[in-house]
């Protein structure tokens, strides 16, 4: 067998309520207001992140696809397309799969990726992901008690009530060679405990960041940031305390940008994946916002009130699921 | 890596077979027949294969749950509240989790629109699992295969 090649990240391109490209992503300010882009009369929650002027779902994700391959300079008609979405997209974007893995669609859509370019099965992919705030996902979750009843999102915080919805549309190229980063590792493991609840010890996120790590060469001292799931609901933030603490001897800097951006569920995984990237790049860790107070549960080095500097240019991005379903992406810039 | 035309079969089963009626219900999941045929042909195809060795992970091949996104859509559109347990399926990840919780598969878990034997071929190939169990479902039926790289 060949040795694997190595994955270069070449476009980037998002956006969510923090505004359009990677450098709005880590203004810091959480971006949650009332939704006025539906009627929200028979809900108990009414807030998210909104983006300001989106054109629809499809002209979105394609303006998407088309920033990144012009970022990547490469031709979007001979690259092979991977797309994260809860549903098909109304019109043909000639996707070689559609993963609908719930929040887990965009992580993975990058680690199949990742494994078709590093054992040489195709030079390039652009991986998409796309969710726009709509009235049918946003009632599900309120049905299901999800969203956050006081409007902020608290990721690993005391007293945190729920997730709030965001807008995100985001694509990656990766390619063989080089590029702004690297996708050095990635995992994919599932926790065998609940159709929707999390195992409490996190033992399936713990084996998917233990692979990436792995695949990487990457010990877990050298991880600098972790970019984590944290929707903040209760269990789910628990239980990805409870992985971290078994990979990591001593906590990296962790920080759940959806306390800023809210979650943008199949294509969060693409959303956070640019957002890991663009803090690497900046030198910069975004915050965790909507922090209250410690929960001993969830006892990691979180990022408080201010960014912090970057130490080692190397970042993980975790992502968790219904069913279960848990990855970890392994980035060095 | 591993080829779809490597992959061994190593059980298979569909629901309904001759003299199936309609699928037993799981706990939880209500309405549509969606996660009741996937459980059904999962553990079918699951009793089949007897032991599995190593790691399994779960593929889940649809275009979706129509008849739960349809009674989502008609409730949103009275201005009606939407019942908590449409929001568990509102994924077929649920399913998947359920199928993997009961049996023990720790696996990745992937849902996918097509394409269920290239992507069971890469999880294998990229070693993140040892065999996949693909569950096909579609609006009245559902298949099941556990596939394995085989000799490698």
């Amino acid at each position: 067998m060949s040795n694997p090649r190595p994955v270069a990240v070449t476009g980037l391109s998002v956006l969510t309520a923090l505004g359009r490209g990677p450098e709005a992503q880590l203004s810091g300010v959480p971006a949650f207001a009332e939704v006025r882009r539906f009627d929200t009369g028979a809900l108990r929650v009414r807030y998210a992140a909104l983006a300001a002027e989106t054109g629809t779902l499809e002209e979105e994700l394609d303006l998407a696809i088309a920033t990144a391959c012009s970022q990547a300079g490469v031709d979007r008609s001979t690259t092979p397309l991977l797309l994260a979405m809860h549903a098909p997209p109304k019109c043909e974007f000639g996707a070689a799969r559609i993963y609908t893995s719930a929040c887990v669609s965009g992580s993975t859509a990058l680690a199949d990726a990742a494994a078709l370019i590093s054992s040489g099965r195709v030079e390039r992919v652009v991986v998409a992901g796309a969710y726009l705030v709509e009235p049918y996902q946003f009632a599900l979750f309120d049905a299901g008690r999800a969203l956050a009843s006081d409007n902020v999102v608290r990721p690993f915080s005391a007293e945190r009530r729920g997730t709030l919805l965001g807008d995100g549309v985001a694509a990656v190229v990766l390619e063989a060679g080089s590029g702004v980063a690297r996708l050095a590792g990635w995992g994919r493991a599932g926790d065998a405990h609940h159709p929707c609840q999390p195992a409490p010890d996190g033992r399936g996120l713990a084996a998917a960041l233990g692979r990436a790590l792995q695949r990487a060469g990457v010990s877990p001292d050298q991880v600098g940031y972790v970019n984590a799931n944290a929707t903040g609901t209760v269990f789910s933030d628990q239980a990805e305390a409870a992985a971290l603490k078994q990979v990591f001897r001593k906590s990296p800097p962790v920080s759940s940008t959806k306390g800023l951006h809210g979650h943008a569920l199949e294509a969060s995984g693409v959303v956070e994946f640019v957002v890991t990237v663009q803090a690497l790049l900046e030198g910069k860790l975004p915050v965790n916002a909507g922090f209250l107070g410690s929960d001993p549960e969830c006892a990691v080095d979180l990022i408080l009130d201010a960014p912090r500097s970057v130490q080692t240019r190397i970042a993980v991005s975790v992502n968790s699921a219904f069913g279960g379903a848990n990855t970890a992406l392994v980035v060095t810039a | 890596m591993i080829e779809v035309h490597d992959l061994v079969v190593l059980a298979e089963a569909q629901w309904p077979e001759p003299g199936d009626d309609v699928p037993p219900g799981v706990p939880g999941f209500v309405e549509s027949a969606f996660n009741p045929l996937a459980a059904a042909a999962a553990e079918r195809c699951l009793e089949r294969a007897g032991v599995l060795s190593g790691t399994t992970g779960v593929v889940i091949v649809t275009t979706g749950d129509r008849v739960s996104a349809d009674a989502v859509e008609r409730l949103v559109a009275l201005g009606k509240r939407v019942g908590p347990l449409f929001f568990f399926q509102s994924v077929p990840n649920s399913i998947a989790g359920w199928i993997a919780a009961k049996w023990d598969l720790r696996g990745p878990v992937v849902c996918v629109t097509d394409g269920g034997f290239d992507e069971a071929a890469l999880l294998i190939g990229d070693g993140d699992a040892d065999q996949v169990l693909i569950v096909q479902v579609a609006a009245d039926e559902a298949s099941a295969r556990i596939v394995s790289g085989g000799a490698r």
